[in-house]
């Protein structure tokens, strides 16, 4: 395995974090948005508060990881997606702009009518942005990015793979969001919200299941490709990823949140990983590979070291800044 | 207007604003990490006040800074897409330094500041924010190492089959001798700003109308504790900035000329204060010169050389061709925007200056505990935040456009930098969406301080036990609806 090999998959690695944490992060916008009105949402709001509140910064800080190890290490297909897919991902920025910032005034807004309208702008901007991003893997997926950059700016997203891409993403995000929330409630003894999240994140998760199946059709048509992968060399991790799914829409319905928790995770990852193998050894599917796309050796090699530090610095302090806030003593009612 | 201009013009934008928030982030963590230790230590309650007050305001300013940032790596890629291509390999190591390591820290121990009033033991939770504050400067120190390779690029080669740049030594990149000057001049001038922030809402707290008897002893600490740090602080910018500017001198002459409007090389040069009238070196203008100083500001001796722009230029051209800018800068190329140069160069310094006075005078007028009335000092409360915000914004300014026309000094001009295929529609689009979005922002941030700061520090509550709390966070007021 070549130097460029082991740096790609650090960045996939950040991709398939992100996924999770970023997404349940997002996905929490999903039931702010649908927790009801001021007097009967208020409860669900502060326990999204409360869940994702410590942690949201650090979530965001994988984007960053992934677009420092993409730019560094693969830079002209860094610049090739960035020309290419302008507009996706100049709206999901603008989207973790108007996110991160309304959160943040909706903490501390003086009034209800402020902090409602900064609620609302907090949770759009919570669907908006995981839409646009799951339009650009979509994009990248399909090898709709050129090596060369400046692909079309709207017709290299706007076709099946990236518009159901997105659509899973939302999904994909609200699913484990809302298994997380449901755990979060039912530890913090608040039993009626977490019976409320138990039904939403079941429908949540049957729609999303459903969505990935019938998107099937049109991104074996849309994107041959990306389609092979899946249901070839990444045939088992599709499997295992509908296998988990399945088990945490059961534990969910027998109110084992616990374990229901680490099967949202499990389907993910799988689901996410897949995708990966699907297009390896393609960095843009179709265009580019990863061998050809890696920068300087000595560059690669800086980055590993880079990322080795990071994991020795930053993952025990993660850890214990996760274990804190999923501990008992953390969420006492 | 072309593409490079706008691409200019919302980098400028973007980044000025961006480094509104990072130097309170800087300075204000430390201060915050002070006042908490000295809670710890002399348990007056005073300081615990001090530290929550000061940390909701900070709280408000580190959530702009970091989505700010996030808009920042997006925008090396959108505009500046044939630069992200040249240098990504050199600039991105230091990079992915300050996103992985620093970034990561930031954020995961300002979490558990926040949540952890109650769950963590006082010595941990003011080890929290000290972590954030140490994470800051490595920050700090990884960013501004990427920029001084701008300034001055070592450690890589060039590589013709690629057409990059690439990493040689790590080391060098780091260690670049803009880098060591500009590190501690960057991250001292954020203490400066940090304090200056805290100096200004303390002192308007301290002498409003109204204030408690106890409170005004309260925020006396903070004014005071305050201005000693900005003034600390202020002597090493000083400092530092003067050794910066003779790196400055050795590796872009051209800037420190340009810092002066100098055209002719002088021995010893004079430094003015200001100019009435046209810097372009042609006709006559009125100034206010000190003799000699400029050449102590460049060499560290009043009767060295000062080498002016025609030399230089001259200079450029046999090394570096006739001229990289002509389809865009000034006809003659090399030379930077003097008006833009001449006069940040004395903003930052003369507004540096102000601040520091500011702070002596606060230092003067609450001696001995005593609260000067508010109608004759409110503007100084009012100046104190803002102008190390301005000074630093010109400073930027200045070593940025100084740097023109390259992006990469020697290496790549900034209009090879830009995106070859943006359209002026998408770029202006996308300046034009940001602008106004950051401009709600601040709109919206302001007011939340301010109402913050009207509201003045919650009063004193016994911390509870971490062992046996329960859970009575901090709630915020607005979870009504």
């Amino acid at each position: 395995m070549s130097l460029a090999y082991v740096v790609a998959a650090a960045m996939f690695a950040g991709i398939v974090i992100y996924t999770l944490f970023g997404g349940a992060d997002f996905g929490s916008g999903f039931f702010d948005l649908t927790a009801g009105t001021t007097a009967t949402g208020g409860e669900l709001r502060v326990l999204i508060d409360h869940s994702i509140g410590p942690v949201w910064e650090a979530n965001h800080v994988w984007l960053i990881y992934i677009l420092v190890i993409w730019w560094t290490a693969f830079p002209a297909a860094f610049a090739a997606t960035t020309t290419t897919l302008f507009v996706p991902l100049a709206l999901a920025l603008l989207g973790i702009v108007l996110r991160g910032a309304s959160f943040a005034f909706r903490k501390y807004s003086a009034t209800v009518a402020q902090a409602r309208l900064f609620g609302v702008v907090f949770a759009s901007s919570s669907l908006i942005t995981p839409f646009f991003l799951g339009a650009v893997a979509g994009a990248v997926a399909s090898g709709r990015v050129p090596a060369k950059g400046y692909g079309d700016p709207w017709s290299s997203w706007l076709h099946p793979t990236s518009v159901f891409g997105g659509l899973i993403a939302v999904g994909t995000c609200a699913f484990l969001a809302g298994a997380f929330l449901t755990a979060d409630a039912a530890r913090s003894q608040h039993l009626r919200l977490s019976e409320q999240l138990r039904v939403r994140t079941l429908v949540v998760g049957a729609l999303t299941g459903a969505l990935v199946l019938v998107a099937l059709v049109p991104i074996r048509h849309d994107a041959r490709s990306l389609s092979d992968g899946l249901l070839g060399r990444a045939a088992p991790l599709v499997v295992v990823s509908a296998i988990a799914g399945a088990a945490t829409l059961l534990m969910l319905y027998r109110r084992r949140y616990g374990v229901a928790r680490i099967g949202a995770v499990v389907a993910v990852a799988a689901v996410v990983i897949g995708w990966g193998m699907a297009q390896s050894p393609w960095l843009l599917m179709n265009q580019v590979r990863i061998d050809d796309a890696a920068g300087a050796p000595a560059t690669l090699a800086a980055l590993l070291v880079v990322v080795g530090v990071a994991v020795v610095v930053v993952v025990p302090a993660l850890g214990y800044l996760f274990w804190l806030t999923q501990s008992e003593r953390w969420t006492r009612p | 207007m072309s593409v490079v201009d706008i691409a200019r013009w919302q980098f400028g934008i973007i980044t000025v604003y961006h480094f509104l928030f990072v130097p309170i982030t800087i300075g204000l963590s430390a201060i915050i990490a002070g006042y908490e230790t000295a809670w710890v230590r002399t348990h007056n309650p005073h300081w615990l006040r001090l530290t929550k007050f000061f940390g909701k305001l900070f709280l408000i300013n580190f959530a702009i800074g970091v989505v700010t940032g996030i808009v920042q790596e997006f925008q090396f890629g959108m505009n500046w897409s044939d630069y992200s291509r040249f240098v990504g390999d050199v600039f991105g190591a230091p990079l992915a330094i300050e996103g992985l390591a620093a970034f990561f820290l930031e954020s995961t121990f300002l979490g558990l500041w926040i949540f952890g009033w109650e769950r963590l033991s006082p010595r941990m939770h003011a080890a929290c924010i000290w972590i954030v504050h140490i994470g800051t400067l490595i920050s700090s120190f990884f960013i501004l190492a990427a920029n001084s390779w701008m300034q001055h690029p070592v450690g890589y080669h060039y590589s013709p089959v690629t057409g990059r740049a690439e990493l040689t030594d790590f080391a060098a990149v780091m260690f670049n001798k803009v880098q060591l000057v500009t590190f501690p001049h960057t991250v001292l001038a954020a203490y400066m700003t940090g304090a200056a922030f805290v100096v200004g809402i303390a002192f308007w707290s301290m002498i409003r109308k109204g204030a408690a008897e106890d409170d005004r002893a309260m925020y006396h600490l903070a004014v005071r504790t305050g201005s000693v740090v900005l003034l600390i602080a202020g002597l090493g910018v000083a400092f530092s900035g003067d050794i910066q500017g003779k790196v400055m001198t050795e590796v872009q002459p051209m800037k420190m000329a340009a810092a002066e409007a100098l055209y002719n090389t002088e021995q010893p040069a004079s430094f003015s204060l200001f100019t009435i009238g046209s810097l372009d070196g042609s006709k006559e203008k009125f100034a206010v010169k000190v003799p000699g100083l400029l050449s102590f500001l460049a060499t560290g001796s009043f009767h060295g050389k000062v080498e002016g722009i025609n030399e230089l230029r001259a200079k450029y051209q046999a090394e570096y061709g006739k001229d990289p800018g002509a389809k865009y800068y000034s006809p003659g190329g090399y030379t930077p925007v003097l008006a833009i140069t001449y006069w940040s160069f004395r903003l930052m310094i003369g507004l540096g200056l102000l601040v520091a006075a500011g702070a002596a005078l606060i230092l003067w007028i609450t001696r001995r505990g005593r609260v000067p009335p508010k109608r004759r000092w409110v503007w100084l409360a009012v100046a104190m935040p803002l102008l190390p915000l301005a000074a630093n914004s010109f400073a930027w300014i200045f070593t940025e456009m100084g740097r023109q026309p390259w992006a990469v000094f020697g290496l790549m001009t900034t209009q090879q930098a830009v995106s070859p295929g943006v359209t002026v529609a998408e770029a202006l689009t996308s300046v034009i969406v940001l602008t106004l979005l950051y401009a709600v922002l601040a709109f919206i941030e302001i007011r939340l301080e301010l109402t913050y700061i009207r509201r003045g520090a919650d009063p004193y509550v016994e911390p509870p036990d971490p062992l046996s709390a329960d859970d009575s966070t901090d709630r915020p007021l607005a979870f009504a609806y």
